[in-house]
């Protein structure tokens, strides 16, 4: 039986890179064609002859008309040929939620005109009215739509101070200097010019295959922050606030993050091919790039990567959040842990991550408590940029796996299937508690593809002990969310300590999502058995701290900033 | 991985089959005769073949076979040719004979194991494996040949199995340094870091300058906060290696933990500009791996290991160049600046004859050429170089 018996010595290496462990039920159920059917998103041709056609468009959750659940937000994007033909891109939508999870498209009062080519979205409340506002990003322009106290958008781009037409990929909103206000920053990737990038057809080459070029080669874009004045209008700080680095990096990923701790929101970018950047503020406006310094420029080798989107969480519970970032294929996602007061380690290969995702290019991801087990697990969604992988000897492929890394609690990630999803060309994703019952769901974007709604299906409940009784919860967990007293009224910088038995996390409040997403401005932490949270610490923008002593668990908390 | 690990073209076909090779010098790649064009043709359909559609041999058949085997008669043009085109660098064509030759004589042991070197060469590594995983279900006793497969599954990223199959490697070949190499970064992988640095230590024993035994090892003891431990490592293996970016890296942050600022800014830079070349170097052996036969992808890539001090990567490259001909004075004066440098000046001074060739009238080469010959002491050389530039020649 020489066929059967080679067959087991050798695994089929050419097929699609599959997590290596699968559970007997995946964890997430993909549920659109029930939650948000018929909702596609297009980014060029399926061909994908040049690089602004492979990088997708962007999401967000955010609760739009207040009434306590996250809607949806879809950036799309255009083709070559509406570009050529001098039409618009296709308009980024809203879709309400109706409190289950299932989205349904907002009326014409939240249409959005189609810009040129979106692709980010930043989710915030900008002019402070209490209402989450909208920034798109786009190969373009970026703009701004101002939230109508809930009741619809109106676009505000031409007086909201932004400048230049750059290819901006994600933006995060942080209050720079503390002063209520939201500021912007906004990382470009390259300056792209169909007319001027080499056509398809063998000037460049990946495994010997013609690929469409870039971004080796083309000119990066340095990346834009712009000081918020409160009331939807901006002003470009970019060089008073010395956010322009030696060299340009082609930006994807944002993250706010108050890495050292000194109480005010410093930005980490991931560049494509470039070092990445770690903006650190410095308190009076500006920023000093501090990516090399702190172990988080380049992965452990000294490499550059190809890095994609940001996750970050406290996997450890230091107080400290760690990084992560996603990379190309032939590149694992590194993880920098927080170590010491200000530095970083990679450590990928030691808590597991590195070999499964060494085969796939990564975009979007995040850290939550997936299983509300108490420690943070991973989402990774995965596709590769160049149609060609799926030809033979590339190691990889065009489709592949989504992933989930569940956390043992002790700092080891072991790698399962997310969903029984198909492999896809995954892009873009956001996540939070979609239907209300207490756990993380995801929606992420497939390139040329559908808008996926993935359904945590953990089984929180325990079975009841008779047939009288009531199910009860096994799993707890808590949300927050906070209201603060100035125009920065989701607190976004805002830190968060939540003390259970058997853990504690510090969380920071943000709504930027690591790839051209944002996520609700809430926070979620898994208790697993504990069904009360013995304390919940706020550390609010303005250094002022308010807490809350033995509360109730499975059950979202607002918060509002007391008057001095 | 900062680099790919070194594979020996193994001896276990070429040893049955030396004679009529030339053992030194690499043959020309192919060039674009008509004859040639068919080559060429087979070469890009042997990289578009699936390696998993190899026919299989009845069970058995080779369970005998040995290294010291003779090579079978009909099977030597192929081998011959399939030798020449490795040694060449075109390991597309390489795979085309090596093919040719499986499909006569299905899973010939020899031609399993080659064709997955000629894939690893190629960085397949999917496809590598599946060839190297066939020649050790075929000769299970050749197994401590076949580190090359361990490196497949590391560089795939599949550490377990790697792991595995070092282990196998050395239980039959112990003193492997590269497998015991391999088996420490695999663990190291795996996240079992004391494992990795006693392995890594044993490599020091085998070869105490393995250079990329120490930056491991200083990279492992750095992420465990072993600063001060890992900075000997770090120090010897950018001794060792100048040119490698990665020891530069590792000081900067290890420098800057230390309270060593300026040494951290120094290293930072050094870093810096390794780290640009290193680069440059990757993409123009990218490059080579599909063109093997560009003079100007060689010029470049030996160029810039000369510009880091890279004697031993110059020295490998160099025969490609010289394989390839030249009509040109500039690529025939780089050669003799090169054998010079890497201080073998009969070959210098060969070349340097070939060069005079090619001078022709190029008043700027005779210039060179007369400098060339006066640092080496050859007095009527020099002067008969300096006239021809003088008469402007």
């Amino acid at each position: 039986m020489p066929i059967l018996l080679i067959l087991l010595a050798a695994p089929a290496l050419s097929q699609a890179p599959e997590p290596t462990a699968a559970a007997a039920k995946p964890l997430f159920l993909e549920d659109q064609a029930r939650a948000l059917p018929g909702v596609t998103m297009t980014c060029g041709s399926k061909a994908k002859d040049y690089i602004l056609e492979v990088n997708g468009g962007g999401l967000a959750l955010a609760d739009l008309d207040n009434d306590g659940d996250p809607d949806l937000v879809v950036v799309d994007g255009s083709t070559l040929e509406r570009i050529a033909k001098g039409e618009p891109g296709f308009p980024p939508r809203v879709f309400f939620n109706d409190g289950r999870g299932v989205f349904s498209p907002a009326g014409p009062a939240w249409a959005m005109s189609g810009g040129r080519w979106g692709m980010g979205i930043a989710a915030g409340d900008v002019d402070g009215d209490g209402f989450v506002d909208l920034v798109i990003t786009q190969w373009g322009p970026t703009r701004l739509f101002l939230n109508q106290a809930g009741k619809g958008l109106k676009e505000a781009s031409e007086k909201a101070g932004f400048v230049g037409s750059r290819w901006g990929t994600s933006a995060a909103l942080l209050d720079i200097g503390r002063d209520g206000f939201l500021d912007l920053a906004v990382v470009n990737y390259l300056a792209f010019d169909p007319l001027l990038v080499a056509k398809p057809g063998g000037e460049c080459t990946w495994k010997s295959y013609p690929v469409m070029c870039g971004p080796e080669g083309l000119t990066p874009q340095h990346d834009q922050l712009y000081k918020g004045h409160g009331d939807g209008t901006f002003e470009d700080a970019t060089q008073a606030a010395h956010f322009v680095p030696t060299e340009a990096g082609f930006g994807l990923g944002a993250m706010t993050v108050d890495y050292d701790g000194d109480g005010d929101t410093d930005l980490y970018v991931a560049n494509d091919s470039t070092p990445n950047h770690l903006w650190e503020n410095q308190g009076d406006g500006t920023f000093v790039e501090r990516g090399f310094a702190r172990g988080v420029s380049h992965d452990a080798n000294g490499k550059e990567q190809a890095s994609m989107g940001i996750a970050c969480g406290d996997l450890d519970s230091d107080g400290r959040e760690d990084l992560l970032v996603t990379n190309f294929s032939g590149e694992a996602i590194s993880l920098y842990a927080a170590k010491g007061p200000k530095g970083f380690r990679e450590r990928s290969s030691a808590t597991g991550l590195a070999g499964p995702s060494l085969r796939m290019l990564s975009w979007g991801t995040g850290f939550a408590d997936l299983d509300l087990d108490g420690d943070l697990d991973l989402f990774v969604f995965n596709g590769h940029v160049y149609p060609q992988a799926d030809l033979p000897g590339t190691d990889t492929t065009y489709a592949q796996a989504d992933q989930l890394f569940r956390n043992d609690g002790a700092g080891h990630f072991s790698v399962e299937t997310l969903s029984d999803s198909k492999p896809r060309v995954s892009r873009a994703s956001t996540f939070g508690d979609i239907d209300g019952d207490g756990d993380v769901d995801i929606v992420a974007l497939e390139l040329n593809g559908e808008v996926r709604v993935l359904r945590n299906q953990l089984e929180a409940m325990r079975a009841p002990a008779d047939a009288s009784s009531e199910p009860t919860r096994a799993l707890h967990w808590t949300g927050v969310r906070l209201r603060a007293r100035g125009k920065n009224t989701q607190a976004i910088g805002a830190r968060v300590r939540v003390d259970w038995e058997g853990g504690t996390r510090w969380c920071e409040v943000r709504t930027s999502g690591g790839y051209q997403s944002a996520v609700p401005a809430e926070i979620h932490v898994g208790l697993g058995s504990a069904a009360r949270v013995k304390a919940i610490v706020v550390r609010w923008p303005d250094g002022t701290e308010s807490s809350l002593q033995d509360v109730a668990a499975d059950r979202v908390l607002t918060i509002e900033e007391k008057a001095p | 991985m900062s680099r790919i690990i070194p594979i020996a073209w193994c001896g276990l076909l070429w040893l049955a089959t030396s004679a009529g090779v030339a053992a030194q010098q690499p043959a020309p790649p192919a060039k674009p005769a008509a004859a040639q064009v068919s080559l060429r043709e087979r070469a890009q359909a042997a990289l578009a073949r699936d390696p998993r559609s190899l026919a299989f041999a009845p069970e058995g058949r080779w369970s005998k076979w040995s290294p010291k085997d003779k090579l079978p008669d009909e099977l030597a043009g192929d081998v011959v040719a399939g030798k020449r085109a490795y040694t060449a660098g075109d390991y597309a064509a390489s795979l085309a004979y090596l093919y040719a030759l499986l499909d006569r004589e299905s899973e010939y042991p020899p031609a399993l194991y080659q064709a997955g070197i000629c894939y690893f060469r190629l960085r397949r590594y999917g496809d590598a494996a599946v060839l190297l995983e066939r020649f050790v279900h075929v000769v299970p006793q050749e197994i401590g040949a076949t580190q090359a497969l361990g490196h497949c599954y590391y560089s795939l990223g599949d550490y377990e199995r790697a792991r595995d199959h070092y282990g196998k490697v050395l239980a039959a070949s112990p003193s492997s340094p590269e497998a015991v190499r391999g088996l420490a970064l695999s663990e190291m992988r795996l996240g079992n870091s004391k494992r990795a640095t006693e392995l890594l230590n044993k490599v020091l024993e085998l070869r105490p300058d393995h250079a990329d035994a120490h930056a491991w090892l200083a990279q492992i003891l750095y992420d465990e906060g072993e600063t001060a431990a890992a900075l000997p490592h770090a120090e010897r293996a950018r001794d060792l290696e100048p040119w490698e970016p990665r020891p530069w890296f590792l000081l900067s942050h290890i420098y800057a933990e230390s309270d060593r600022q300026a040494d951290a800014d120094q290293a930072q830079q050094r870093f810096e500009s390794t780290s640009r070349i290193a680069q440059q170097i990757l993409q123009q052996q990218g490059l080579l791996l599909h063109d093997p036969a560009k003079v100007d992808t060689w010029r470049e890539l030996i160029a810039l290991q000369r510009s880091v001090g890279n004697r031993e990567e110059v020295r490998d490259a160099l025969p490609h160049l010289v394989a390839l001909g030249t009509s040109e004075p500039r690529t025939a004066l780089m050669i003799v600046d090169m054998y010079e440098w890497l201080g073998d000046k009969e070959r210098a001074k060969l070349t340097a004859r070939t060069a005079e060739i090619l001078a022709g009238a190029d008043k700027q080469s005779w210039l060179w050429l007369a400098d060339f010959y006066r640092r080496i002491g050859d007095a009527d050389s020099a002067k008969r170089a300096q006239a021809a530039a003088d008469a402007g020649k």
